[in-house]
């Protein structure tokens, strides 16, 4: 019935918006260009490409009606349209495939689009209108269905105008599927539900783009009931479940949990003794007063003794983010910078006024280490693009040259934002000596810059929001990170929630971490929202999220998949696991083995993840994925196994030499004359964060048996745990 | 007779001695412990390329400190290469109670060569020098008692030292390095390109092992971190290079205190024949406390240093200045144009920047056409303002605005952080002149002074060379410089004050149309050994009121030269002191230079004969120069424009050579001069880029003189 129902509302809606059945001529940036853009002809593959195809250049996806017009009206003698005999256009055969065409039969004689363009021709081909209604948003139904296997739905897509008028453009919109296999769409926007999980179908209209969720439950009853939440986040989890039909796997042990603790929040393994005594506890708060302490939260200095290695792990994800790299900024730029970082995560700056110093920094980079930022990326839209995606959480760089093929913003809006950063410029200073190339950022009293395609000087605009005409701050920048940071712009605290949740979690819960478009949505939105907004209530407090976070049941359960949420890979129904980073790795290693990496230029004892860098010369940190800081995307570092990964845990030199090193944990452990079980439970302890099963040690038995001398059966021993998924990815 | 006398003489030491070839001014490039406290007496090593043997003088930028060559025996001190950190010479230092606490420039001379630049620390605080064995961390960091100035080497790469003292809750530790600022005038402090001077980092790790406060950069490079202790324990002082980087030549000093530590006094000046009430600006002060600074009227114009007692121990020394102007001071308010203060000039204002992004205005009236000059004085004093000073008209318009003042023409690199505007009123008016932090700073501590007054024809003096050295009856060039201000173009009088007996300036004028000189100093025959610091200077007329003229005298702001490794960057940096020395004989003993006197025609050319008498022995080349050229940098010349060093002039003379030609060409539009002084520079290479230069005998250079 409620298909029946859905054909018989499109075919109404059809013949309502069809505009050859309408008095009025189409509308040249309401119609024609719709059609184009939904036949595909103004793709970046075809006539939207850079130089267009066989001579005929559109602006991509039709972002610049008034560039298309004389390109398909005036262009070659007039020679792609027939006014007298509209069918006869060139435009119109090429797409029915009447004649010769690269991009082959784009639509079908008289269908609706067809009509369109007849319609449009027969009238004159008129151009934009600039009076024209000027279209400010559209919106679609259902925004969000729960569907049941094959259970269809037609979309509808309505535009509306800055005049008030509405209009359905659903003929006119295009449809994506975000997820084949969990729903497809038609060209006309007609769903069907396919496999478990949830995905989106993405809408276009005249660079809108809106989305409508599909659920389809994994299972149609579930029992959450025994399911008690620690806090809010566990709430929005649980109806996420309950919405899917997932049961989430129980909780972990306590050595799975210090393990992940540690590793999630510090970038460290537990020492032995604190694995011991976490275990041994009996004290039910436990979990919480070790978050407390590896966040640094107890306002105990003898409790809070990890704020040290917290500040270097964070410091180096933000110097990732950020680009901090010594070819960009020179050595020591790179290290005030570190340094600065660092400082701020030490004393829980927070993270709203992180941002805010940096955007605002001016003086010496080497005095001021956030200054660095402009030293890093210099030109206005470098910075443009920079802010929105570590910031925002929003991928510009598209609209750049053209409007966002995914999002609502246009290349106005880009420069809107690159306007903000006009007045910024450098000067050298003589304040570190004869020889030490100090660079000052500082402000310029002017500088503007211009719409490349209008030529239009464009006011400085943050994104989705007006225009700031008039600024009275000497520094632009001051009105762009008020918005930035308000507690009004959502993206920011979704921003940071959504990358602190990736992080901890091994998942975010927006994929990518750095791409919030609306396209894109959340695995959650409701726990997204929610952890935004207690950080927002929070000042911005970065620990008081990690804390949130942490002690959140999701946090705690166990990553081994149950029957009732194997297939579920989004919804934190079990801990994802994920492959310790490079340096983690490498200082696990180090602890495991007992024994320290040396990294020529800094002290020995100096950790992988305190390297401020990449320039420390490692060729396991580069192996394992160790990003070059090139670019201001997470993607840069590396997670996805390959083989020479896999070969230099195995067979590498690294790994080798730990494990054999004199002063190393095996020499030790024979030194001592520790027994084969003590050396057994050690050994699992520094690696693994647990004892050994009875069975795991029956099996150490007999490979230190088989071994030559006992020194190489530990050193077996060793390897084998060290290359053992359990070893290698938090979980 | 007694020239003869004086010759055989002459010729027997001559023989006597195996003096080395290629002999160049002596290369200080380190001291420690680097600091000396007042009132006591203490055994400093002066580190130096080439030896510090029959040292008998050393010099201060200021008088007090006696510093003596404490070595018996002679020591090598070969320089092994560009980045050497050259070889331990004892001096006993001795530093009077009232010596002003502070960064001094040292100088030495030896009766073979006088040196280039180090620093030695004067410090409240006793000294306590690094035990260097296993300080890197803080479970063995080295114990000492608060307050102290521990004077250490972050000696190789990867060094941290640790220092560690007992603290008690709510005491407020004041820490402070001196790392940069005793280097920064050290001829070669190289270690790695890019690595030069030491730039630390500075940690306070607290009982429980955490980071209780961290600086890295406040005075330049140099850190300072002041806070009040959580808890009470040991706390350990961590310092290192930012980089990791070490080398001998970094030496160090941290003073660690528990007394209030004094940024300022505002205001920071008092005008002659009174006095002000001031208040402490600084970190741990009693800040309720106003004390009475009366003027220092026999030291007009200077900035005299000043402390005040506390209950919980003296302050460290700030400096006020007794102005010969009236004085204003403005703590707060005058943030906009509407609220700006009047000033009448010439005047001076203490101000300060009360809050980030803000700005002091103040007005004043000017007349037509006149000049005036406003200079802001912070940074140059260890205060934090970066100054903008900008200017606006009664419409609010924006007209002038200066950031930094650039030093010297030579010296490319640096730039003083303090700004000078100079302006000349286009209409009668009230104008508004402000000052901003460029940074968007501000604070209590965002305190300057202001100096206004009216401004006319002027000159800035620069003086070339910062070293001299003569042997008894021998030549060296110098040069001087000149950027003139507000139309000025008169001829300028130099003059060198100080000079050692036996040692004269030809006298010097630069011409209307020329803004550099040579500067050619000889030593007479009978010249004795010896030294002295001295001072460039230049006089000139320029236009009084009225009818009237008047008389400036500029001092010549001075600079150094600091090589890079590669050595082929050098830069010129400032600094305080010029030091000329009469030495034992040295590589050549007489370059002379004919005809003594030349008249060019534009156009035309001219040959010099140059004839060089080496020492005994030497068989060194030289090459003969009409400028001081560093590849192809001009540091100095001497020539009117259009006249130039002609491409056919021999100037490299093999070692087994003594005479050339050189030939001067004028252009047809070279500038007319008349007995212009000039003299050909000999340079005898001591390392392949640093030479010692000699000057022939003078030549009085006249261009189109018989035209006139």
């Amino acid at each position: 019935m409620r298909y029946a129902l859905t054909i018989i509302a499109a075919f109404i809606v059809a013949c309502w918006i069809n505009p050859a059945l309408a008095d009025q001529p189409p509308s040249f940036i309401e119609d024609v260009i719709p059609v184009l853009t939904k036949a595909g002809c103004n793709q970046g593959a075809c006539h939207g490409g850079q130089f267009g195809q066989g001579g005929f250049k559109l602006s991509l996806l039709g972002f610049a009606p008034e560039q298309d017009h004389p390109s398909i009206v005036r262009e070659w003698t007039q020679r792609r349209v027939s006014l007298l005999v509209p069918a006869e256009s060139l435009l119109l055969r090429k797409a029915l495939g009447s004649v010769p065409h690269g991009g082959g039969k784009r639509m079908s004689y008289k269908s609706p689009d067809y009509e369109t363009l007849k319609a449009w021709l027969a009238a004159g081909a008129p151009g934009p209108v600039e009076d024209e209604p000027r279209l400010t948003s559209i919106s679609v139904t259902p925004a969000e269905r729960e569907y049941q296997q094959n259970e269809s739905q037609q979309l509808t897509v309505i535009a509306e105008y800055s005049d008030g008028s509405r209009r359905d453009v659903t003929q006119l919109a295009r449809f994506d599927s975000l997820s084949e296999g969990v729903a497809r769409v038609t060209r006309s926007g007609f769903i069907t539900a396919a496999g478990q999980g949830q995905t989106a179908i993405m809408v276009r209209y005249r660079g809108r783009a809106k989305v409508s969720s599909v659920v389809r439950p994994f299972a149609d009853d579930v029992d959450l009931a025994d399911i008690q939440p620690h806090n809010f986040v566990d709430e929005h989890v649980k109806a996420r479940w309950q919405k899917l039909g997932l049961e989430p796997s129980p909780l972990c042990s306590d050595e799975v949990f210090i393990r992940r603790a540690f590793l999630a929040s510090i970038g460290t393994l537990p020492p032995r003794a604190r694995v011991e005594g976490f275990r041994a506890s009996a004290d039910p708060e436990k979990r919480i007063e070790l978050v407390d302490e590896l966040l640094g939260l107890t306002g105990d200095p003898k409790r809070d003794v990890y704020v040290e290695p917290f500040s270097a792990y964070w410091t180096q994800k933000w110097g990732d983010l950020l680009r901090n790299n010594r070819d960009k900024v020179g050595e020591t730029g790179m290290w005030a910078f570190a340094n600065w970082i660092r400082a701020s995560l030490r004393e829980n700056k927070p993270m709203d006024q992180f941002a805010r110093e940096i955007l605002l920094a001016r003086g010496s980079i080497y005095q001021n280490g956030q200054a660095n930022y402009y030293k890093v990326a210099s030109k206005a839209t470098d910075l443009a693009e920079t802010t929105a995606q570590v910031f925002l959480g929003v991928r510009l760089e598209c609209a750049r040259c053209h409007q966002h093929p995914f999002e609502s913003y246009s290349q106005s809006d880009y420069y809107g934002m690159a306007a903000f950063f006009t007045r910024v410029t450098t000067k050298r200073s003589s304040d570190f000596g004869g020889f030490g190339n100090d660079t000052v950022v500082r402000l310029k009293t002017s500088g503007t810059i211009k719409h490349p395609r209008t030529g239009q000087i464009i006011p400085p605009t943050p994104l989705g929001a007006s225009s700031l005409k008039s600024i009275t701050a000497r520094d632009l920048r001051q009105p762009l990170a008020e918005w930035m940071t308000s507690p009004e712009n959502s993206l920011f605290a979704r921003n940071i929630v959504n990358r602190t949740w990736g992080h901890l979690m091994g998942m975010a819960i927006v994929k990518p971490i750095d791409d919030l478009r609306e396209t894109n949505p959340p695995a959650n939105p409701e726990l997204l929202e929610a952890l935004a907004a207690d950080f927002v209530k929070n000042g911005y407090d970065l620990r008081k999220l990690m804390r949130a976070i942490m002690v959140s049941r999701v946090f705690q359960l166990s990553s081994t998949a149950t029957g009732k949420n194997a297939a579920d890979t989004r919804f934190f129904s079990h801990y994802p696991t994920k492959r310790l980073p490079a340096e983690v790795l490498l200082d696990a290693i180090d602890d495991a083995c007992g024994t320290q990496e040396r990294f020529t230029g800094v002290p020995l004892g100096t950790r992988a993840i305190e390297l401020p860098d990449p320039k420390f010369s490692s060729y396991f940190l580069d192996t394992l994925g160790r990003p070059q800081r090139i670019v201001s995307c997470e993607c840069e570092r590396t997670a996805e196994p390959n083989l020479a990964q896999v070969l230099q845990i195995a067979n590498g030199e690294l790994v080798q030499r730990k494990l054999t090193d004199k002063q190393g944990r095996i020499s030790r452990l024979i030194e001592t004359k520790a027994t084969d079980e003590a050396a057994f439970t050690e050994l699992y302890l520094v690696t693994l964060s647990r004892r050994p099963t009875d069975e795991e040690i029956d099996h150490c038995h007999t490979i230190l048996a088989a071994a030559n001398d006992r020194r190489s059966g530990l050193e077996d021993i060793l390897w084998a745990l060290l290359n053992g998924r359990e070893f290698l990815f938090n979980h | 007779m007694q020239r003869a006398i004086y010759t055989a003489v002459l010729f027997v030491l001559l023989l006597s001695q195996s003096a080395p070839a290629k002999i160049g001014f002596r290369q200080l490039t380190a001291v420690y412990p680097v600091a000396v406290q007042r009132g006591t007496e203490q055994t400093v090593q002066v580190r130096s390329n080439f030896t510090l043997d029959n040292t008998y003088a050393t010099f201060f930028d200021r008088p007090g400190i006696v510093m003596k060559f404490a070595e018996t025996e002679p020591i090598e001190a070969p320089r092994k290469n560009r980045g050497s950190i050259g070889t331990p010479f004892r001096f006993q230092v001795t530093v009077p109670d009232d010596q002003p606490t502070g960064v001094y420039e040292m100088r030495v001379a030896t009766r073979q060569a006088v040196s280039s630049i180090t620093h030695l620390l004067v410090t409240d605080y006793p000294v306590v020098e690094e035990a260097r064995d296993n300080n890197d961390r803080p479970e063995t960091a080295q114990p000492v008692s608060v307050p102290a100035a521990i004077c250490g080497v972050c000696e190789k790469a990867e060094d941290v030292d640790c220092f560690r003292f007992k603290g008690t809750a709510g005491q407020r530790i004041t820490a402070q390095v001196y790392a940069q600022r005793v280097t920064e005038c050290i001829h070669i402090m190289v270690v790695k390109h890019p690595v030069y001077h030491m730039n630390p980092v500075l940690t306070l790790i607290g009982p429980s092992g955490q980071i209780v406060a961290e600086n890295d950069n406040y005075y330049g490079g140099d850190s300072f971190l002041t806070c009040e202790l959580p808890e009470d324990g040991d706390y350990t002082v961590k310092i290192r290079d930012v980089r990791y980087a070490g080398n001998e030549k970094f030496t160090y000093c941290v003073e660690v205190s528990d007394r209030p530590f004094l940024q300022a006094m505002f205001p920071l000046a008092v005008q002659v024949g009174q006095s002000i009430e001031a208040k402490p600006v600084g970190f741990g002060l009693e800040k309720e406390v106003a004390l009475t600074i009366p003027a220092a009227d026999d030291r007009v114009g200077e900035w005299r240093p000043v402390r005040y007692r506390t209950s919980n121990g003296p302050t460290n020394e700030a400096l006020v200045l007794t102005s010969p102007h009236r004085q204003y001071a403005l703590g707060e308010g005058s943030d906009s144009p509407a609220s700006a203060a009047e000033i009448e000039l010439p005047c001076g204002v203490s101000g300060r920047v009360a809050a980030p992004d803000a700005a002091q205005y103040f007005a004043f009236d000017a007349r037509q056409g006149e000049r005036y000059l406003f200079e802001v004085e912070a940074h140059r004093h260890g205060l934090p303002l970066d100054a903008l000073i900008e200017l606006f008209n009664e419409d609010g318009k924006l007209f002038a605005e200066a950031d930094d003042t650039p030093h010297s023409p030579h010296a490319g690199a640096y730039s003083a952080k303090d700004s000078r505007l100079r302006f000349r009123a286009p209409a009668d008016g009230r104008y508004y002149v402000s000052v901003r932090d460029l940074n968007g700073g501000g604070g209590e501590r965002y305190v300057y002074y202001l100096r206004g007054e009216r401004d006319g024809p002027d000159f800035d003096l620069f003086g070339e060379y910062y070293y001299a050295m003569l042997a008894p009856g021998t030549r060296m060039l110098w040069f001087a410089g000149i950027r003139r201000h507000n139309g000025f173009d008169g001829p300028v009088e130099i003059g060198v004050e100080g000079l050692p007996d036996g040692v004269t300036l030809t006298p010097a004028t630069i011409p209307a149309g020329m803004n550099h000189c040579a500067l050619i100093l000889s030593a007479d025959k009978d010249a004795k050994i010896d030294a002295s610091l001295v001072r460039v200077f230049g006089k000139a007329k320029v236009a009084g009121s009225g009818e009237s003229e008047r008389e400036i005298k500029r001092y010549g702001i001075v600079t150094c030269e600091l090589q890079q490794g590669g050595g082929s960057a050098q830069i010129r940096w400032p600094c305080k002191t010029q030091i000329v020395g009469v030495t034992q004989p040295l590589d050549l003993v007489r370059v002379e230079a004919s005809p003594a006197e030349i008249d060019l025609q534009p156009g035309g050319r001219a040959e010099i004969k140059v004839r060089i008498v080496r020492q005994n022995g030497n068989s060194d080349p030289a090459t003969l120069a009409m400028s001081h050229m560093y590849y192809t940098n001009s540091c100095g010349d001497q020539l009117p424009p259009g006249v130039t060093l002609s491409s056919q002039s021999r100037t490299q003379l093999e070692g087994n050579e003594s005479e050339s030609t050189i030939i001067l060409e004028a252009s047809k539009d070279a500038l007319p001069v008349k007995n212009l002084p000039i003299a050909v520079m000999a340079r005898v290479y001591v390392t392949y880029n640093i030479s010692t230069n000699y000057a022939s005998t003078p030549i009085s250079l006249s261009v189109g003189a018989s035209e006139e």
